[in-house]
């Protein structure tokens, strides 16, 4: 996992290191799609699970 | 309080996904700021480091960065700890969607206030006062990251610093290859190391 974690710290940094220098401050769309899609997902997740009871909260 | 449908913090595929993703993201937003002003905003070290040379050499500029870019992560970090782990203390559900959704809006508001030149043009290194604003963002944002995939993992994944993940992964390995001589039917799978 923490290899997995490395290899994907660097390959942002590479594909970043590309679309900045093709496409500036738009290469920041990349990382605000992938971010809307994990918002939406683990909104989706929230609501989608079970909702504590009142008793529960005391 | 972790172990419910809705965590993040467990080993399950889509779990991974989310920790990769966010890695992704770490180094992305790194490079980001040093193509934009040739500065990181995720290595927190090399601003402690640098600090006592600014305070000697009396280079404002770059000891007012050394101070902005931590106070911006630590920032994100606070925001991250009242959205998820003051909500874990409470055993209360973490809200994981509010801290992305924070991310999206701050990324949606770079991206359009870059493309608008509110930052000057992409690559002209720290100049003026709306670069340090531009890496103060990203810094909150990668503190923000950090801390929600910290809090959640039980300090066991970082995703904008390599550090720590380096660290533990040369202790893994040791402790895998142990536990291989010494105890062979309580081996970690691979995919925990």
């Amino acid at each position: 996992m923490r290899v997995g974690l490395i290899t994907f710290f660097v390959m942002g940094a590479f594909i970043s290191y590309l679309a900045c220098e093709r496409w500036g401050y738009t290469s920041l769309s990349v990382p605000l799609i992938s971010t809307s899609l994990l918002f939406l997902v683990l909104y989706l997740r929230d609501m989608a699970g079970p909702k504590p009871r009142p008793e529960d909260r005391n | 309080m972790l172990s419910h449908d809705r965590s993040i913090a467990t080993f399950r595929p889509s779990n991974i996904v989310i920790w990769m993703t966010m890695a992704f993201q770490g180094g992305y937003l790194n490079m980001v700021a040093l193509m934009s002003c040739g500065k990181f905003v995720s290595h927190l070290t090399r601003y402690a480091t640098l600090l006592p040379k600014f305070v000697v050499s009396e280079n404002t500029v770059e000891f007012s960065l050394c101070l902005f870019i931590p106070a911006a992560f630590v920032t994100g970090a606070i925001f991250s700890a009242f959205l998820v782990d003051s909500r874990l203390i409470r055993e209360r559900s973490p809200k994981y969607w509010v801290a992305f959704g924070s991310m999206s809006l701050c990324l949606a508001g770079l991206l359009g206030l870059g493309l608008r030149g509110a930052f000057g043009t992409f690559g002209e290194g720290l100049i003026e006062a709306h670069d340090f604003l531009f890496l103060s963002a990203l810094a909150f944002i990668c503190g923000l990251q950090n801390a929600s995939i910290t809090s959640i993992s039980g300090s066991i994944i970082r995703t904008t610093h390599l550090s720590g993940i380096a660290t533990d992964l040369g202790i893994g390995i040791v402790r895998l290859w142990t536990l291989k001589i010494s105890r062979p039917d309580s081996v970690p799978s691979f995919i925990q190391i």
